[in-house]
């Protein structure tokens, strides 16, 4: 009976059930095109994602729609990562990309370079941007779309919220949203036949314009919100995915009832070709461009400089051995078999000091300081080396707490982590004090 | 290997339904199963300084009848540290599951979820929330600094003001940038520090960003965190600044494009050139005004391996009469 029960099951799920028109979305991007390999359970990623679209009906029933901030930081790594981006999402039939506070911190001369040549159309109905920058943003786009034989209109509007920039850049002016709006509602309620809004702004702003604006059907709602809500404001269902792009959002208006779901990305899904192929050419672009080299650098802690692991284990020799059997002595060559070794994001927690002078630079110019050495825990120790050749006592240095390591065991690449367990993993011998 | 298509969440009444068709004509037994109840589902910690770590105990009670097991917790966010009292709680057992919310990252209202997975058959994954008002005891403004393009050899100087809003005796103890082209001075006007930013005159040509680190004697915050940005140009400016195709398959052309603006008037283009042979250049559209659109094309017979070329600029600019871009692929 239970065969006979999971027989009929797959024959009911292998039936195509996304055959009617599919908004697709997730919140913002942040950059994050791929998840750290460190994780065990890895979310999101548009490899995966591709997976997911792909699964769906024909193109010419999604709409896929992305809601803002391609990128978190500026550098030209997330320069390189924006048009990695945006050339996804050309491969994904993404139609429109509506406009963030990070995509306007990267310049608009780097959007206009981005967008030029790209089939997305940026959106926006309250950022206006110096025409000087030849950047064309609609502040409403309208897809039309055959289904059951009748056209259907659905027009999108997108908003950032003013409070998210606060900054003055001479080129760029924000309206407030609901100013901006309400002409723009006024103009299109009785041109389409559903309105949509891309709200890239604290989930409560969105809820209130869900209340000014009763028009949308469906309020896509995103900024710092780490995981998906879905709430019902009269006749608008307001709903956030979460960020980057770990939980995509699948919304069929004219499915009744309901006609939103939610899934995670996780690996039941498998990475598309394509999209490990794009990955892997931004990580050759990253090499070729030698962005390693380009790392912005502080003075290090302390003002001693990194000295490296073998000037360590000259005194410390107990610990240095016990730290070659540890990860962290190894942290290099892990990342060098997923060839991931020319990403300054990635290096960062696989050697030692890379966003300090006197840190890492590359595995020519620095080899002592690969790996996660003494002094990415201990802190640059050239001045205690000093000390110690002196006979003098190595006061304050070398103290380290579970907030160092959580630099790199965060929640996004350890999300196991906890300080008591993994600590017995890397405790080395006690050292004799000396002089 | 194609993985498994997840069941769309419609679905999932009815799986439910075939699934217990399946117990039930399988006949295992049902009657001793565990039921998770919390006392609370949300907590509000209310105004946090940032910097500052605060914890709270959601107390978790076993009312089913058989052995609930806690079998993970999974907060949404690297700042929240959560941890079960117990992993398994006999029936009537009462246990806690203390969350940890660290708030150095943020400023505002803050919403964060953790999820607690059991083998309650009911509820199996429950979603718990906390909620705080991140306030900081020390501010900069402004919070991020927008240098927007500087003339080399000109001298911009701008301010970045940091002060208590507490009654701490505020002092800035160091400033750092992790950037050459930006000089740093500190001066004290009142209760309020001032951080004289400046860029150098010899500052060279192109994009720099970086961060200026505050250290301050607030044990709430003893680093501040200014990100900054900027570009320094002369007569033109290009970008991207090094042309990059990374992978490309043998026998299909790649584009990448040039953005040349030229921020001098008078100053024109007069020759464009790229090299190697299989380096093709076309012009965009005019876009008007300072923008200058070029398309850098590597042709369907590049041979496969390394590519390493360049791309020149000849202009009537006296300051920058050629501009070199560095070009790199790799065929394959």
């Amino acid at each position: 009976m239970r065969l006979l029960a999971l027989i009929f099951l797959s024959l009911y799920i292998s039936l195509p059930s996304y055959a009617e028109v599919t908004i697709i979305f997730s919140g913002e991007e942040s950059g994050y095109l791929e998840p750290c390999g460190c994780t065990k359970e890895p979310l999101g990623g548009i490899a995966k994602r591709h997976s997911l679209l792909s699964l769906q009906g024909g193109p010419n029933k999604l709409l896929p729609i992305s809601l803002g901030d391609l990128v978190g930081h500026v550098t030209r790594q997330n320069e390189i990562k924006m048009e990695t981006m945006v050339e996804s999402l050309r491969q994904m039939d993404y139609i429109l990309h509506n406009i963030g506070e990070k995509d306007i911190h990267i310049g608009p001369e780097v959007l206009s370079y981005i967008f030029y040549s790209s089939p997305l159309e940026l959106l926006s109905s309250n950022v206006l941007i110096s025409s000087s920058y030849g950047l064309k943003v609609s502040p409403f786009v309208i897809k039309e779309i055959e289904e059951g034989g009748t056209k259907v209109k659905i027009g999108f509007l997108g908003i950032l919220s003013p409070h998210l920039l606060e900054d003055n850049h001479k080129d760029i002016e924000i309206i407030p949203p609901s100013e901006a709006l309400r002409p723009l509602v006024n103009q299109l309620k009785d041109r389409v036949d559903l309105l949509i809004l891309l709200s890239h702004a604290p989930f409560e702003e969105s809820l209130n314009l869900s209340s000014i604006f009763p028009e949308f059907q469906l309020i896509v709602s995103g900024h710092d919100v780490d995981h998906p809500i879905v709430r019902r404001s009269g006749n608008t269902t307001v709903v956030t995915c979460g960020t980057k792009g770990k939980h995509i959002g699948l919304y069929q208006p004219l499915h009744k009832p309901g006609g939103l779901e939610i899934f995670t990305l996780d690996d039941r899904y498998h990475e598309s070709q394509e999209m490990l192929s794009l990955l892997q050419s931004y990580q050759q672009r990253l090499r070729d461009e030698d962005l390693l080299s380009k790392v912005e650098r502080q003075a290090p802690p302390g003002d001693a400089a990194y000295a490296g692991n073998i000037i360590c284990g000259t005194c410390h020799q107990a610990a240095f051995l016990h730290w070659k059997t540890t990860g962290h002595a190894t942290a290099y060559e892990t990342l060098v078999r997923v060839e991931h070794q020319y990403d300054p994001e990635c290096i960062s927690c696989h050697v030692t000091g890379l966003y300090y002078t006197t840190g890492f630079e590359s595995i020519e110019n620095t080899p002592l300081l690969k790996g996660v050495g003494c002094e990415a825990c201990h802190g640059p120790g050239s001045l205690h080396k000093e000390q110690a050749i002196k006979g003098l006592k190595a006061e304050g240095y070398g103290k380290s707490t579970a907030g160092t390591c959580q630099t790199c065991h965060d929640l996004e690449h350890g999300p196991d982590f906890h300080f008591e367990g993994f600590w017995q993993k890397i405790i080395h011998p006690k050292e004799e004090v000396k002089g | 290997m194609r993985k498994r298509t997840p069941v769309p969440t419609r679905l999932i009444p009815l799986l439910l339904g075939l699934a217990m068709g399946g117990v039930l004509f399988g006949g295992e037994n049902t009657s001793k199963l565990p039921r998770l109840v919390f006392d609370e589902t949300q907590h509000n910690f209310g105004e946090v300084y940032r910097g500052e770590k605060v914890s709270h105990k959601f107390i978790l009670k076993n009312e089913g009848e058989g052995t609930l097991e806690v079998q993970g917790v999974r907060p949404s966010c690297g700042c929240t540290a959560a941890a079960p009292s117990k992993n398994n709680l006999a029936p009537g057992e009462q246990g806690d599951i203390e969350v940890t919310f660290q708030s150095d990252v943020f400023v505002g209202k803050v919403t964060k979820t953790i999820v607690v997975d059991t083998n309650d058959p009911e509820t199996p994954h429950y979603t718990l929330t906390i909620e705080a008002d991140v306030k900081e005891e020390v501010t900069a403004n402004p919070r991020r600094l927008f240098l927007e393009q500087v003339r080399q050899g000109q001298s911009l100087k701008t301010e970045i003001e940091i002060k208590a809003v507490t009654d701490l005796d505020l002092e800035v103890t160091k400033i750092n940038s992790s950037s050459p082209v930006l000089e740093l001075e500190k001066r004290q006007r009142g209760n309020t520090h001032i951080i004289e930013v400046s860029i150098k005159k010899d500052a060279p040509l192109g994009r720099f960003g970086g961060d200026i680190l505050v250290f301050t004697n607030s044990k709430r915050q003893p680093v501040l965190t200014i990100p900054f940005f900027g570009e320094i140009i002369s007569d033109i400016s290009i970008f991207p600044p090094t042309i990059s195709y990374g992978t490309i398959s043998k026998g299909s052309e790649a584009m990448r494009q040039v953005l040349i603006t030229i921020y001098q008037e008078g100053v024109k283009l007069t020759r464009l050139e790229a090299m190697p042979e299989f380096l093709n250049l076309r012009e965009a559209t005019e876009t008007g005004g300072r923008f200058h659109r070029l398309e850098v094309i590597i042709t369907k017979d590049a041979p496969a391996g390394r590519l390493e070329g360049s791309l020149k600029i000849y202009s009537t600019s006296k300051a920058q009469p050629i501009i070199n871009v560095p070009v790199y692929a790799v065929v394959k």
